[in-house]
């Protein structure tokens, strides 16, 4: 088998088929569903779903309510119940029967005014159902053809000046997938350039890189390491598609907004582009930095400078929703370890010009030819040096490059 | 017959330190060539150079009949002289991926393995971590990834440190069983016995330079003096004819004798003197003599 396949299937078996490795896999996803199982129980359990009763002063009230099946896992319907008077309502209220009631008053139709009493104001979904409830009475009488598409209201689109940039009314699911995927990139590009930056630093602890480089030439070396890294965070990226597939096969018709998430192709096209980039830029400063500390804790120290700046966009995702094409949003996408991310953010919040697309990609394929070639000089210069760190600008000296 | 690696006049300096300054030698297949001096004296620079690991400021070296390139490495086996196994993983996996890594198939590795770990003892701890064993058991196994794709070439740098006398002898001999079948080998150590016992030809460097090379017994006999080890139960007296000082050692004396005495005279002037002899021996000098007398030779008239 050819030396970078083995050095590969190395990297990728030594890391995949380990405990810490499936431990580390699975409860990512369980976290995230916990999380969300939890907030949203914790949201729904705080509502009062016992009934609510009305005072029909006006005569309005005429259809019986209809109480649909429960679809969703969070959907719920209030009963609402008719009392004959204000005394007979308070008294049920009293009972514990209903925890309220609305007082439809005579002359509703021209005020439009309603009242509600109760010891607590009703959670905005319940006076919402009551509405609706309300205003399918009102319709009752009127000859409307399609009396449901009305009760739904109108939708509105967003588009800005130039015509090009156009929002649905569930536009934040164009907003929440590049989130998503970003969050997954920085995980899987993170991991994998730190498992890399782990497996040089551990050929110098181990002593082992002296042998490694009398059996494989440091391009086999480097490219095997490398590409087994990244297998391990494409499989990382790919178990959680396959859970997050599952999750949405599963329970799109119960989780309703699960059914409107789209993927826009051309971000995802541009994302893709620059995600691969980033991560020859991360890998190469990641095997750069293991290749000139000595021990895994330095690199943990140092392996920051890397992190931080991939990681900052989110830190600033205010910037880049109130103004994509703003300062901070413009300076972080120029820069090489944030572009993928704040373009991303930048194209999801608003529209970016396509020069400046342009400029980003050539930004960052100059910085990837860049930081690869100060990967293989630290390599050079590195590898051997057991117990010495190498300073930074001795990477530029003439031993650096090997003459 | 084409010398296995051929070693000429190469350079190589760091910065402002010149590690190789002018070092030239040859090994041929079936011999054990030492590759001796002090610590910092160039030897490892020297071995990277060969291995292509550095790039040699000037002068020129064959690996194998000619230059060296990512096929020859699967025909040389290494042992460096800062080394180490992959501590994670379970012995025989570490050394069939290194195996594999020289070229051998997983198959022929799985199959080569066993035979050697029964060899070096370590069968019982075939399947254990590497870090679950000890120095000595982590050395021998460096020793089977160094032989186990059975090399032309075989570079061992202190190949019997954290060795006890047992697997010492154990390790001579198979390196004498490899130089029987061909192969060459050179060897780095500080243990001049070792040399002694092993080494067909050898060279000494210091500060990157040669300072000495031949067969072991071209080199002790341009260090040979005249002078005698005898043992005798006869008190000798404090001074004897053509003997220029009298030494003790280790219950032997060692006779100097003065300029144009042999050896041949002083043995004569013995018997003369109606010594009785149990021991008559030429004091030729040690590798260790040697090597101490040439290294600080070298470094006063630096001086």
């Amino acid at each position: 088998m050819n030396k970078t396949l083995l050095i590969a299937k190395y990297e990728y078996s030594h890391h995949v088929f380990t405990k810490r490795f499936w431990i580390t896999l699975l409860s990512m996803p369980i976290a995230i569903v916990l999380v969300m199982l939890l907030s949203m129980y914790m949201s729904i359990s705080a509502i009062n779903t016992d009934p609510v009763g009305y005072v029909d002063k006006a005569g309005l009230m005429t259809l019986d309510q209809e109480i649909p099946g429960k679809k969703g896992f969070f959907d719920f319907t209030i009963p609402f119940l008719a009392y004959p008077d204000e005394e007979a309502a308070k008294q049920a209220v009293g009972t514990g029967a209903i925890q309220g009631f609305y007082v439809i008053p005579e002359g509703y139709e021209s005020t439009y005014q309603l009242t509600y009493v109760g010891n607590k104001a009703p959670v905005s979904d319940i006076t919402s159902q009551f509405l609706s409830f309300l205003r399918e009475n009102l319709l009752v009488n009127e000859k409307i053809m399609n009396e449901a598409r009305l009760m739904n209201g109108s939708s509105l689109t967003l588009q800005s000046l130039d015509g090009q940039q156009t929002i649905g009314e569930n536009g934040w699911t164009r907003i929440i997938v590049p989130i998503l995927v970003g969050a997954m990139y920085l995980i899987v590009v993170l991991s994998s350039g730190g498992y890399l930056m782990q497996a040089l630093v551990s050929e110098k602890e181990n002593r082992t890189m002296e042998i490694m480089l009398t059996s494989a030439t440091p391009n086999e070396l480097m490219t095997g390491k490398i590409v087994g890294n990244m297998a391990v965070g494409l499989t990382q990226l790919l178990f959680w598609i396959l859970i997050a597939g599952i999750v949405l096969i599963i329970f799109r018709n119960r989780i309703p907004f699960l059914g409107e998430i789209r993927v826009p192709v051309d971000m995802t096209l541009i994302g893709i582009g620059m995600m691969l980039l980033s991560f020859v830029l991360v890998s190469a400063l990641m095997a750069a930095i293991g290749a000139t500390v000595t021990d895994t804790q330095e690199s943990q120290s140092v392996n920051g400078l890397v992190v931080l700046p991939t990681v900052l966009p989110f830190y600033f995702i205010s910037a880049f929703m109130s103004n994509p094409n703003g300062v901070i949003a413009r300076i972080l996408s120029y820069f090489p370890m944030s572009a993928p991310l704040s373009m991303s953010f930048r194209m999801a919040f608003g529209q970016v010009p396509g020069w400046e697309i342009g400029l980003v990609f050539v930004i960052l394929i100059v910085t990837c030819l860049l930081s690869v070639w100060l990967a293989g000089r630290a390599f050079k210069m590195g590898m051997l040096q057991y117990s010495r760190r190498i300073p930074l600008k001795n990477l530029f000296s003439k031993e650096a490059r090997g003459e | 017959m084409t010398p296995s690696i051929l070693v000429d006049h190469i350079q190589k300096s760091f910065s402002q330190t010149k590690a190789v300054q002018d070092v030239s030698f040859e090994v041929r297949p079936g011999e054990i060539f030492g590759l001796l001096g002090p610590n910092g004296s160039g030897k490892t620079t020297s071995i990277r150079v060969i291995l292509d690991i550095y790039k040699p400021d000037a002068g020129r070296v064959e690996v194998l009949g000619g230059a060296m390139n990512a096929e020859k490495l699967n025909r040389i086996g290494y042992l460096p002289e800062e080394r180490g196994l992959y501590q994670d993983v379970p012995l025989d996996r570490c050394l069939v991926y290194l195996a594999t890594l020289k070229g051998m198939t997983e198959e022929q590795a799985r199959a080569k393995l066993p035979a050697y770990l029964e060899q070096f003892d370590l069968a019982e701890h075939s399947k254990k971590k590497v870090k679950e064993l000890s120095k000595g058991m982590q050395q021998k196994g460096q020793l089977i990834s160094t032989l186990i794709h059975d090399p032309e070439l075989i570079i061992i740098d202190e190949p019997f440190s954290a060795l006890d006398p047992v697997n010492t002898q154990l390790v001579k001999d198979l390196l004498i069983e490899q130089r029987d079948q061909g192969k060459a080998i050179i060897m780095c150590t500080h243990q001049m016995n070792q040399v002694e016992m092993l080494c067909d030809r050898l060279v000494l460097i210091d500060h990157g330079k040669v300072l000495l090379s031949g067969t072991l017994k071209e080199v002790r006999e341009r260090f040979a003096t005249n002078e005698v080890i005898i043992e005798t139960d006869t008190q000798l007296p404090g001074q004897l004819p053509g003997v220029s000082a009298i030494e003790p050692l280790n219950g032997k004396v060692k006779l100097i004798p003065q300029e144009g005495i042999s050896r041949e005279d002083l043995l004569a002037m013995l018997v003369r003197q109606g010594i009785q002899l149990k021991m008559f021996q030429h004091a030729v000098p040690t590798l260790d003599e040697i090597f101490i007398h040439v290294v600080q030779g070298e470094r006063s008239s630096d001086e």
